[in-house]
């Protein structure tokens, strides 16, 4: 008799070839679960959202994905998001007020996110493939948060149960570490909702995971933490020593790098001012500080990124491209080297000295990129407030210079450390740094995730298949 | 024929449509009238300081333009919308008629004038609960075929460069304006560039 393989249904709207950061967990689990034997059918956003409204892509990332998986891309109502007014229905266009009183009502009274519609199109596709070929487990992950419920409508409609995956908090901001909605929001009693009725609930830290099991209480128990990781296939299996040790003493100017999407809520002027002040020092006087990645998750952001690394550079030749005239120049030793694609970064970290780990949250806020850069095998410099929840991580890693807060001096000291460090370091001591970063690689960080799937896959199946 | 002539090349041409500077339509702005007037003259002084283009703003907004852009050519449909029988019909019976019925009492003395106040709060809360609710959804409509009729005449839309939406009440418009001519870009990106993506 052939077992019958176990199928999943993935709801997770930014999946390549998007390339926001969220993408990069689903990423790894549908793969993972593919390669495990799985039938993985993913519900992603429809692309015509991802190329032309948000226009944040990457094309090669679609060739990272199992050929085995199904992928499946609802329809999305892109009302919140037309700015062209041929994109209008001819309703909306004759009556814009009456169309925007509607949805905004739909916003309230029904699902209060931009992304419902997906939802809406998500539970159609899926009831119906449900009734073709039965789904045994549904894992939706968030933001956006419609996905959870989508999963708990088709839990409702199929009996199939469902896993939920923060990938982000919804109603508590990160950042600000408060509620992100005012008591009686529909977002708390969908939160409730979703939560309570899932078979379990996952979490990229522990300080996310306790803060939702105080507000939950009837769920604590099926809340998991399952950290993000590195993944294998984008960087090699062995790390050499960074190119400063590897030079000529008083050859190589240092190579500090960031990796990563660059937003707002992150502490660039520190950063800057840090990195200045180091360059005060005699070995440093040659430093480059190179930003890899894009301004922001969506269009538009660039400019006020960039205006706020030339604030910090005021005087300088910030912004003047440095005679280059490309605009590439942020500040003094500062450019801006453009995104590099996921699979081609590992050009990127062979060739820095020093990692710089810029972030903006706090305790309920770990960063993917932060496993990818210990699994590197470099120094690496934080800069960000203290208590994040990527300390816990990185308090093992060998290489780790921590200035201990947000101020420029002590960043500036981190930076000199970490380059001397860079300059000086063994094969043996990179090894070490990597075989800490190992216990993070994706496959085995999505372990306790796959041992669930499965366990709740075997539960809706006859014994023997 | 609008299109300046800048060194001898053309000068592109911006139509902002800004029927409802003060959003008074909207049951929930989501910027004060103030900010809005001032976004709409700040746009609207770009495109003719920076970029050189010749600018008209079409509103229906009557006044709050004094420190608009000299060089900004405003059409004002404001008059012509007054004069439309449907808020013509509105004026006259929630206002015009029961100030007429109250006037000759509402200059004797106190209870006159009490009348004659609680015939104004009246009229206002009519205005307000029932006809603007109404009026919300019609008025967009109303000012399209308004703008289609007056404004075309002075504004060649085959010239311009691209058309900015500021507020909903102008979408019938401008999505007419987009029918009409399938190469213009019309958006509500207030992007202050002449060449962004719609």
């Amino acid at each position: 008799m052939i077992e019958r393989r176990p199928h999943l249904l993935y709801l997770a709207f930014y999946f390549p070839p998007s390339r926001a950061s969220g993408v990069f967990r689903p990423r790894a689990a549908a793969n993972r679960l593919a390669e495990l034997g799985w039938d993985v059918t993913v519900f992603a956003a429809p692309l015509p959202f991802l190329y032309g409204t948000l226009g944040s892509v990457d094309d090669k990332l679609m060739e990272t994905i199992d050929p085995r998986i199904t992928l499946v891309r609802p329809k999305l109502n892109r009302f919140a998001w037309q700015t062209d007014l041929r994109e209008y229905s001819a309703f909306r266009g004759t009556f814009p007020q009456l169309a925007q009183s509607l949805y905004t009502w739909g916003q309230n009274h029904v699902f209060p996110e931009h992304y419902a519609s997906w939802a809406r199109a998500a539970v159609r596709r899926a009831v119906r493939m449900h009734a073709r070929r039965k789904f045994d487990v549904v894992l939706a992950t968030g933001n956006p948060f419609a996905s959870f419920a989508a999963a708990w409508l088709i839990h409702k409609l199929t009996r199939t149960p469902y896993v939920l995956d923060y990938r982000d908090s919804w109603t508590l901001d990160q950042f600000s570490e408060e509620p992100r909605y005012e008591d009686g929001h529909p977002a708390w009693r969908w939160e409730r909702r979703v939560v309570e009725s899932a078979a379990s609930t996952l979490f990229v830290n522990d300080g996310q995971r306790s803060w939702h099991a105080d507000r939950y209480p009837r769920a604590a128990g099926r809340m998991m933490t399952v950290l993000n990781g590195w993944d294998a296939d984008t960087l090699p299996e062995t790390t050499e020593p960074p190119p400063a040790a590897r030079a000529e003493t008083g050859e190589h100017a240092p190579r500090f790098s960031y990796v990563g999407t660059i937003t707002d809520k992150q502490p660039i002027e520190e950063l800057v001012e840090g990195f200045s002040r180091a360059r005060e020092h005699a070995d440093m006087e040659r430093a480059e500080l190179d930003f890899y990645g894009y301004f922001g998750f969506f269009k538009g952001a660039e400019t006020v990124l960039r205006r706020r690394f030339a604030g910090t550079a005021a005087g300088t030749a910030a912004g003047t491209g440095d005679g280059d005239g490309d605009g590439r120049v942020l500040a003094p030793g500062v450019r801006y080297r453009g995104p590099v694609s996921k699979t081609d970064l590992v050009d990127v970290y062979r060739d820095s000295d020093v990692l710089v780990f810029l972030n903006g949250g706090g305790r309920y806020v770990t960063s993917g990129k932060i496993f990818e850069y210990m699994a590197a095998g470099r120094p690496i410099v934080s800069v960000h407030a203290p208590g994040s929840a990527a300390e816990e991580l990185l308090r093992g890693y060998p290489l780790w210079f921590n200035p201990g807060g947000l101020e420029p001096a002590d960043i500036a000291v981190s930076m000199v450390e970490a380059a001397k460090a860079a300059a000086g370091l063994a094969e043996r001591q990179v090894e070490e740094a990597r075989a800490y970063a190992d216990r993070f690689e994706r496959n085995r960080t999505l372990e306790p995730l796959v041992r669930r799937l499965t366990e709740l896959a075997a539960r809706g199946r006859p014994a023997g298949g | 024929m609008l299109g300046g002539d800048v060194n001898g090349a053309q000068a592109p041409r911006v139509l902002i449509v800004a029927m409802d500077p003060g959003l008074t339509m909207d049951p929930k702005p989501n910027v004060k009238p103030i900010r809005q007037y001032g976004r709409i003259i700040g746009l609207a002084g770009h495109f003719a300081a920076e970029e050189g283009a010749r600018v008209e703003l079409l509103t229906a907004g009557s006044d709050g333009w004094d420190e608009l852009d000299e060089r900004v050519r405003l059409h004002r449909l404001d008059r012509a919308e007054a004069g439309h029988p449907l808020p013509w019909l509105e004026h006259t019976l929630v206002v015009r008629l029961p100030r007429i019925v109250v006037l000759p009492v509402a200059r004797r003395g106190r209870r006159g004038a009490r009348l004659d106040r609680a015939r104004i709060t009246a009229s206002r809360h009519v205005h307000r609960r029932l006809f603007v609710p109404f009026y919300r959804h019609v008025r967009p409509l109303l000012l399209a075929r308004i703008a289609r009729r007056r404004v075309l005449r002075d504004i060649d839309p085959a010239g311009l460069a691209r058309v900015i939406v500021m507020d909903r009440t102008s979408v019938p418009f401008a999505r007419w304006l987009a029918r009409r001519n399938p190469g213009l870009i019309v958006t509500t990106r207030q992007t202050k560039s002449l060449d962004a993506e719609p």
